[in-house]
């Protein structure tokens, strides 16, 4: 380029060129990453258990809508191919005569029947299944002290019925997993899976308090039965002696035990009902006697 | 047992991808100020210049993983949408680590400045469920060397 060529080109603005230093917070987020997290796992909890809440109630609500008979025609489907034990001929009699005369000192709504099965299970367990069947496990008849505790386990059952509880469960978890399964399921995230969880565990707070409503129906049909509630609370006092640790209270279906009791002895004291009278032995026969 | 595995992923997620993140920052802010004086352009061509240089590809890559705690934060993100600020700084540090290994690989052939700079990037993941999820950069450009041997 000679001289006179740099001079025509003189009113040309060189073009400058330069790499300034790279501003941060522009690109990349300077906030803590910790405000992020819990406001995200904060929001997500309050939605998931919102939803949880609304969906257990809808759930509450819609599950007594099917009619009790159909409810036991699906659950004999399913329980006729359970094989019962033949060879306890008598304790399932001596069950099914005990639930008899319950559901007679308090009677079930029309067209609900109860149906026992002895459930061969060391377990300490009772469980109330769709359409009015109850099992009780051999174990609790082996070690628990009268008959009048075993009728108030029995009757805790039977009320699970009679208040619909076992539909309610159900219609509650498919409406659930139905719920959570659409949000979050597809997703198939660590979160997504911590959110389902964190929905089972909300949906546990109706269990406990179904286990509560049906403590106090048990009470009332066990002093309908005997006149007093003696050895209301003797399953709770065995079960402690049985297993010692009981898991944190909101991680469990049923509430736990101390606050049973109490709730049982505040009842009886209310309504001044005896708590101390005799109570009746289980007949030797249907211990399994080891 | 699942949340106590899952909380302490989170907690080693958390510690150790932040101490690598702050260390890494640092070593960028650093490296960058050294290699100031090689300019990068993304134009296609050099500036005018009236000698001929000599000029090279050079090119640098770097492959960087999520940890748990930000894979996870970025979970929480997808649910309800918005910036991902966790996924944000990991491609920042990505880019710019990049560049730098292109501009030292750029300084160490004598080259005074870069142009044409292409940044290309691609999840080493590609989308697949529980896998890592790591990204490539990868910088290139045409580096311009004015050796003396050129200069007319």
């Amino acid at each position: 380029m000679t001289a006179s060529d740099e001079k025509k080109l003189s009113f040309v603005k060189k073009i400058e060129y330069s790499n300034p230093p790279i501003p941060e917070e522009i690109n990349a987020s300077t906030e803590h990453p910790l405000r992020e997290f819990a406001w995200l796992s904060i929001g997500l909890l309050t939605v998931v258990i919102g939803i949880v809440l609304i969906i257990g109630w809808l759930g509450y609500i819609l599950g007594p809508l099917i009619p009790f008979e159909k409810e036991k025609a699906i659950a004999d489907m399913v329980i006729v191919s359970i094989p019962e034990n033949r060879k306890n001929d008598e304790t399932a009699a001596y069950l099914q005569h005990l639930a008899d005369r319950l559901t007679a000192a308090a009677p079930l709504p029309e067209g609900m029947t109860i149906t026992t099965h002895l459930w061969k299970s060391d377990e300490l367990n009772a469980f109330a299944a769709l359409g009015g069947h109850i099992f009780i496990a051999q174990g609790l008849l082996d070690v628990l002290p009268s008959e009048n505790a075993l009728a108030m386990i029995m009757a805790h059952e039977i009320a699970h019925v009679k208040e619909r509880h076992v539909i309610r469960a159900l219609g509650r978890n498919v409406l659930l997993n139905m719920a959570l399964g659409i949000l979050f399921g597809s997703s198939g995230t660590d979160a997504a899976s911590l959110a389902g969880q964190a929905g089972v565990t909300a949906g546990l707070s109706f269990s406990r308090r179904q286990e509560h409503e049906a403590d106090l129906l048990a009470l009332h049909n066990l002093h309908a039965l005997y006149g007093h509630v003696g050895d209301a609370t003797a399953f709770f006092d065995i079960a402690e002696r049985f297993d010692k640790q009981m898991p944190t209270e909101w991680l469990s279906t049923h509430p736990n035990r101390k606050k049973r009791i109490d709730a049982i002895q505040k009842q009886t004291i209310q309504n001044n009902w005896p708590a101390n009278e005799e109570t009746l032995d289980l007949p030797e026969r249907i211990r399994e006697g080891d | 047992m699942d949340l106590l595995i899952f909380i302490t992923l989170i907690l080693i997620g958390f510690f150790a991808g932040r101490a690598a993140e702050k260390r890494h920052y640092r070593s960028i802010i650093r490296r960058e100020k050294e290699l100031a004086d090689i300019p990068i352009f993304s134009a296609r061509f050099p500036p005018p210049r009236t000698d001929a240089p000599d000029s090279k590809l050079v090119g640098g890559s770097v492959v960087v993983s999520v940890d748990y705690f930000k894979r996870f934060v970025a979970g929480l993100r997808m649910i309800i949408g918005g910036r991902i600020h966790s996924y944000e700084s990991l491609l920042d540090r990505a880019r710019r680590e990049a560049i730098l290994r292109m501009k030292q690989q750029a300084k160490e052939i004598g080259a005074d400045s870069v142009f044409n700079v292409r940044l290309e990037t691609s999840s080493i993941s590609k989308g697949y469920r529980n896998s890592i999820g790591s990204v490539e950069v990868y910088a290139y450009g045409t580096a311009l060397i004015s050796g003396a041997v050129k200069r007319v």
